[in-house]
């Protein structure tokens, strides 16, 4: 394989345009079916996500193909990385990442992204702030369903 | 800006079902679509490490979470207001499904699924008697939950999904004890069984065939055991002599052989102070940390009713007791009753319970 094909080129929905590893790349389901499809060249459109979570996708599928072949010592860094990687987006991005792992098909991704909304999430508060869900119970309904799971310890 | 209205109903589903069991409430009071959603599929998990159970104090049932971290020992129990204040007696776990004994004159009985919060109550084919002894289990071949009905006259079974009873075919001879503990898993029910000349063996009620299954082998036969599970994956056993505790775990469990391998053992010697007039009920074993938790009633001299008491015990000699509160309580034919913590742990599910729906609050 010459050099070039070991690169690949992924634009975003605002035409940013990334070079990339083609092994970083394949981490996504989607871009490995376009690429065994050979329906596409060396650059592929990607009309679904920006350049800013682009970047970031990248920047995770990076972090990934390095280190999934460096065996278990990684794996605790990887996770601490994982954990830092989320810490700081705020929603909108962290709801963007979720959009784009899902289209993208990178199961790991979606994973790690959807775990992180969770865990910002634990009150009936919080839902309805951090999520921006409007609450569309009667005050005795929402006693009821509180009742009712009176058993899960709601704390 | 993009918001969770933008994601679709599954990415939703995705999110929500990774959001921790004491959210549920939270969970499905946030709007009404995510409480329809939580109807469908499992929302909220348990954290690791957290045990959650179901257990009768005081004639109440109540939800008991564990928090256990190493020697971290945190118990809280909390007593529901359900099924309008009827006493119960004893509760029973079975993937998903709690089924309650009543504690009235004429027994009742009655099945709740927890996640779902639906109940049905269980008609006898006549009436049930204060002996009766209740078991439940599920069929391997459809999951359909069973309850086997035994006392000294009559063995009979219940399927929760065709709502009747079955006169067993074959009359178990030999009696079941189940103050030893005991333990449903995979379905079918491991108890103890006493022949005519009271010696106590190992054996189940397989809910699939609908019979008792043969007698199965204990660590050892001599001595005093007390059954219970490991994360409802194998069996545990707690063997106690004059001078030791030793704590059990089946490596292999078949039809007719089990193999145990020992977990941990436990000099009582230097315990004398916290195991004397200590009646050892339930266990619960944390397999990765080595740590077993093990609860009782506790009388001394000094006390005239039992302690509800837990035991943690660690390697090295690490030993804790922990006070739970005091266990007296008479029931309505003015005999005490002492209900264990029980530690089997709850996984809800979305079984459908078959019938007429009767929401409880």
């Amino acid at each position: 394989m010459s050099k070039s094909e070991k690169k690949i080129v992924l634009k975003s929905l605002d035409n940013e345009a990334f070079e990339v590893e083609k092994a970083v790349a394949l981490q996504s389901q989607t871009i490995w079916v376009m690429c065994e499809d050979k329906c596409v060249g060396n650059e592929i459109p990607l009309e679904n996500v920006t350049g800013q979570i682009l970047a970031k996708v990248i920047d995770y599928c990076k972090k990934h193909a390095v280190v999934d072949g460096d065996g278990d010592e990684s794996s605790e860094e990887l996770k601490n990385w994982d954990t830092e990687f989320t810490k700081n987006m705020d929603q909108s991005t962290l709801f963007n990442m979720i959009l784009a792992a899902n289209y993208l098909n990178i199961k790991s991704l979606l994973n790690l992204t959807c775990q992180a909304v969770a865990d910002k999430t634990k009150t009936i508060d919080e839902f309805h702030t951090f999520l921006n869900i409007e609450n569309n119970f009667t005050p005795e309904e929402e006693a009821q369903i509180c009742q009712e799971n009176l058993w899960a310890f709601d704390d | 800006m993009t918001t969770i209205s933008d994601l679709s109903g599954d990415l939703v589903g995705e999110i929500l079902t990774r959001v921790p069991l004491p959210s549920l409430s939270a969970v499905r009071s946030t709007c009404k679509s995510w409480n329809a959603l939580s109807k469908t599929q499992i929302f909220g998990k348990a954290a690791r490490k957290q045990f959650l159970g179901f257990m009768v104090m005081n004639f109440k049932v109540c939800s008991m979470r564990l928090d256990l971290q190493g020697y971290f020992f945190d118990l809280s129990i909390k007593p529901l207001h359900i099924f309008n204040q009827v006493e119960i007696a004893e509760v029973f776990h079975c993937y998903g499904l709690l089924l309650c004994v009543t504690n009235e004159e004429i027994t009742r009985l009655v099945v709740w699924n927890p996640y779902s919060s639906e109940t049905r109550w269980i008609q006898p084919v006549k009436s049930f008697c204060r002996d009766d002894m209740f078991t439940f289990g599920y069929d391997n071949n459809n999951r359909n939950h069973k309850i086997l009905r035994l006392n000294a006259y009559i063995a009979e079974i219940y399927d929760c999904n065709s709502n009747s009873w079955t006169v067993l075919d074959v009359f178990p001879a030999l009696k079941v004890i189940n103050y030893r503990g005991s333990v449903s898993l995979k379905g079918n029910t491991y108890f103890f069984r006493e022949t005519i000349t009271k010696d106590i063996f190992l054996s189940y009620f397989d809910f699939t065939a609908e019979k008792f299954g043969p007698h199965l082998d204990l660590p050892s036969e001599s001595c005093s055991h007390v059954l219970s599970c490991v994360r409802d994956e194998k069996l545990a056993s707690l063997l106690e002599t004059s001078e030791k505790l030793e704590f059990w775990i089946t490596t292999k469990i078949d039809t007719n052989l089990v193999s145990w391998n020992k977990f941990l053992s436990v000099d009582k010697r230097p315990l004398t102070r916290f195991l004397d007039g200590f009646m050892t009920r339930t266990f619960l074993i944390d397999e990765e940390k080595k740590v077993v938790v093990v609860s009782g009633f506790r009388s001394t001299r000094t006390n005239t009713c039992p302690y509800q008491t837990a035991h943690i015990i660690g390697e090295n000699g690490y030993f804790k007791c922990v006070n739970i509160g005091e266990a007296r309580k008479t029931d309505q034919l003015g005999y005490y009753k002492y209900n264990p913590l029980v530690f089997s742990s709850y996984v809800p599910s979305l079984v459908q319970l078959k019938g007429e729906n009767e929401v409880i609050n």
